[in-house]
């Protein structure tokens, strides 16, 4: 009897021993496999994120490729609600990367939301050397700030923008009263004011902002970052011979970006000036003896906007004045019965 | 003892259907795992890859090959282009055409001529499927140029992408197409 | 004593199942785990392929707006129009160092063509950038129209572009 009463007791030990490690080993190896799992999720994620990314940035790179390509057209692209990080000489979404190569591409350092507006002008010096592409975001405020909403520098230049921007013209007096509205990104573009640095309206002590400063009688911009209470001036003056290069500052927010860019649109300048030499070189002996003679051969306007252009920045006023003397040649070319120059 | 045997044909009975049931969740994973790899395999793996390059290609091609055929300035027929002798062809089927080229052949026979030998050069070393023509009606038999590479033909339509090109002449719009075969 | 050992058989046993129901479900878990890794690949070697294909795309499609290649009236634009004189000026402008630094920006690695093929034939490199290592060179061939401004005509040309992979 005491051998029966102590053996189930010795059992249930056991068994509770036992259950015990069952469960010790359930729980081992429900951890382990849990484990495997949630790593292989938390790898994939990254690799679907990166993948997305990757992708967005490929079909992103073939819709700037084709925007380019429509001179003179706005476009608002619906995009994935992505961060984009524009430089120089690449635009990053999430890791992925794509290099822009030669493209003259003008937008603020970053650019969020689901949106983009492209915009795309030549830029004719006098002859077409490249396009720029602007772009931008609805969520990116521009306000043109002129001494009064009548100023017709900044009406000039409210109404050369496209409608599609968010864009508003105020005058000097209303910037202090600007109040935040919700926008990821604010941009003053200060015309013709005369100064070097505004204070900020005490509604916008939070808001991401940026400035510039067009001096439309100098054709000149500056940029202007913010401090802890005004936005002041930041690098150089930059002189424009075209519209197309201040409305470059206009959409860049950083100094060194645009200068950068500027530099490569001069060196596209640069060669395309010298592909229009060659060409007029080997057209010149057929014109020998005839009224377009002097027009083609060793062209001296082209081989001086060559070396105008050799390094960044330019002889601006010698790219000026080289602009109307191109012009007047290609109107003598077409009075002649000559080929035109461009 | 008969109650014992009964006992353990039932618990013979109760294991073998517990087994049965195993058996059974064993084939329904293995089905499952089936049909996931089978899925895969149509969606992934059998896929048929994206033809962006081909079809762009395709376009492109019967896009620019029908402007630049056009425009071309002939070797030594008066310095006229191509689209002129094609109009001159459709107003004057019947005469040949009135031009008369450096060769002495008339229009029609040099534009054909023409065509014939840049398509030959071009989409047909390239070993691309064509076919061109040009007209002013719908009937296969007034047609003043026609050339095909391989079975892209006009009479038996094939996929593919085309581009058609308009003259207008004194006797009706004359409607070039390029048809590209994919 | 034979209790103790008939119960220690039945716990190994039990050890052995256990194990055996692990060791195949870590190789279901690994055959899977292969599977899908090829299918990841062939599903990367795709799209690296359809990556390629695009870049082509993009590549012939900045040539076709190229200014330096474009045919104007006054900056007017001709569409699908190409100027022979600039073309061959382009192409003495692409071999010096910094025409070369330029294009290569534009181009990568490729090598573009000119051929005029009616009336008469010529043919010139216009870019020419080669891999050094390739393990494709798909060809593209654009039909162009190729004007020559100083006789006014127009000729039939294709721009050859190799690109390689």
């Amino acid at each position: 009897m005491t051998k029966k009463l102590a053996c189930p007791w010795r059992h249930s030990r056991k068994a509770q021993a036992e259950s015990q490690l069952n469960w010790i080993f359930i729980l081992i190896v429900g951890a382990v496999i849990l484990a495997f799992f949630t790593l292989i999720v938390v790898k994939q994620r990254g690799a679907a994120e990166a993948k997305f990314a990757g992708k967005v940035s490929q079909q992103l790179n073939t819709i700037l490729v084709g925007a380019k390509v429509a001179s003179g057209s706005v476009q608002i692209i619906p995009t994935p609600d992505v961060s984009i990080r524009f430089t120089c000489n690449d635009y990053y979404i999430g890791p992925a990367s794509q290099r822009l190569g030669n493209r003259v591409m003008f937008a603020p350092e970053f650019i969020e939301g689901n949106k983009l507006i492209t915009w795309t002008l030549d830029w004719n010096v006098p002859f077409k050397s490249t396009s720029f592409l602007y772009l931008t975001s609805p969520f990116v405020r521009y306000y043109i700030v002129g001494r009064d909403v009548t100023d017709p520098a900044a009406m000039s230049l409210f109404d050369s923008v496209p409608n599609q921007l968010n864009k508003r013209l105020i005058s000097l007096s209303d910037f202090e009263l600007v109040r935040d509205d919700g926008d990821k990104n604010l941009r003053f573009i200060f015309v013709d004011l005369g100064r070097e640095s505004f204070d900020i309206p005490a509604a916008l002590e939070d808001v991401d902002l940026s400035g510039l400063i067009v001096d439309t009688e100098g054709h000149r911009v500056r940029f202007l970052v913010r401090s802890v209470d005004a936005l002041i001036s930041s690098g150089p003056y930059y002189t424009y011979t075209e519209n197309e290069v201040m409305y470059g500052a206009f959409f860049s927010d950083n100094e060194e970006m645009y200068s950068c860019i500027m530099e490569r649109a001069y060196n596209r300048l640069n060669m395309v000036s010298r592909v229009l030499l060659e060409k007029f070189n080997i057209m010149a002996p057929d014109y020998e003896s005839t009224s377009c003679e002097g027009l083609y051969r060793d062209n001296p306007e082209l081989s001086r906007m060559i070396i105008a252009t050799e390094s960044y920045h330019p002889d601006y006023s010698e790219v000026g004045s080289l602009k109307s003397e191109l012009r007047e040649k290609n109107q003598l070319a077409q009075l002649r019965s000559c080929p035109l120059l461009y | 003892m008969v109650k014992r045997k009964n006992m353990r044909r039932k618990g013979f009975a109760g294991k073998s259907r517990r087994s049965q049931m195993e058996i059974m969740g064993l084939m329904v994973v293995v089905i499952l795992l089936i049909v996931g790899v089978l899925f895969a395999l149509k969606f992934v793996v059998l896929k048929k890859p994206a033809e962006t390059r081909q079809e762009y290609s395709r376009t492109q091609m019967a896009s620019n090959m029908g402007l630049a055929l056009m425009s071309a300035t002939t070797e030594n027929c008066r310095e006229t282009a191509i689209k002129d002798l094609l109009i001159d062809c459709a107003q004057w089927p019947e005469a040949g055409g009135t031009i008369t080229c450096g060769d002495g052949s008339g229009s029609c026979d040099y534009v054909n001529r023409t065509i014939g030998h840049i398509l030959n050069s071009t989409l047909n070393q390239w070993r691309v499927r064509y076919y061109f023509s040009a007209s002013t009606s719908n009937i296969a038999e007034d047609r003043l140029v026609y050339h095909t590479n391989g079975d892209c033909t006009m009479e038996r339509p094939k996929p593919g992408e085309s581009e058609s090109f308009f003259l207008p002449t004194g006797r009706g719009m004359m409607t070039l197409r390029m048809f590209i075969c994919s | 004593m034979a209790k103790k050992r008939i119960g220690g058989r039945s716990a190994q046993l039990k050890m052995g199942e256990t194990i055996a129901i692990m060791f195949i479900f870590f190789v279901l878990l690994i055959i899977g785990a292969v599977f899908y890794m090829n299918l990841q690949r062939t599903t990367t070697t795709r799209e690296i392929a359809e990556a390629y294909e695009l870049r082509a795309v993009e590549l012939s499609q900045t040539i076709s707006f190229l200014p330096e290649a474009q045919c104007t009236d006054s900056n007017v634009v001709r569409a699908s129009c190409f100027d022979l004189y600039k073309l061959i000026g382009l192409s003495k402008v692409a071999e010096t160092p910094a025409g070369l630094d330029l294009y290569s920006r534009e181009f990568g690695t490729t090598t573009i063509k000119l051929l005029k093929m009616y009336p008469g034939e010529s043919e010139w490199v216009l870019y020419d950038n080669q891999k050094e290592e390739f393990t494709a060179a798909p060809v593209s061939h654009i039909p162009i129209m190729l004007y020559n401004a100083t006789s006014d005509k127009y000729y039939f040309g294709v721009l050859e572009i190799t690109t390689y992979n």
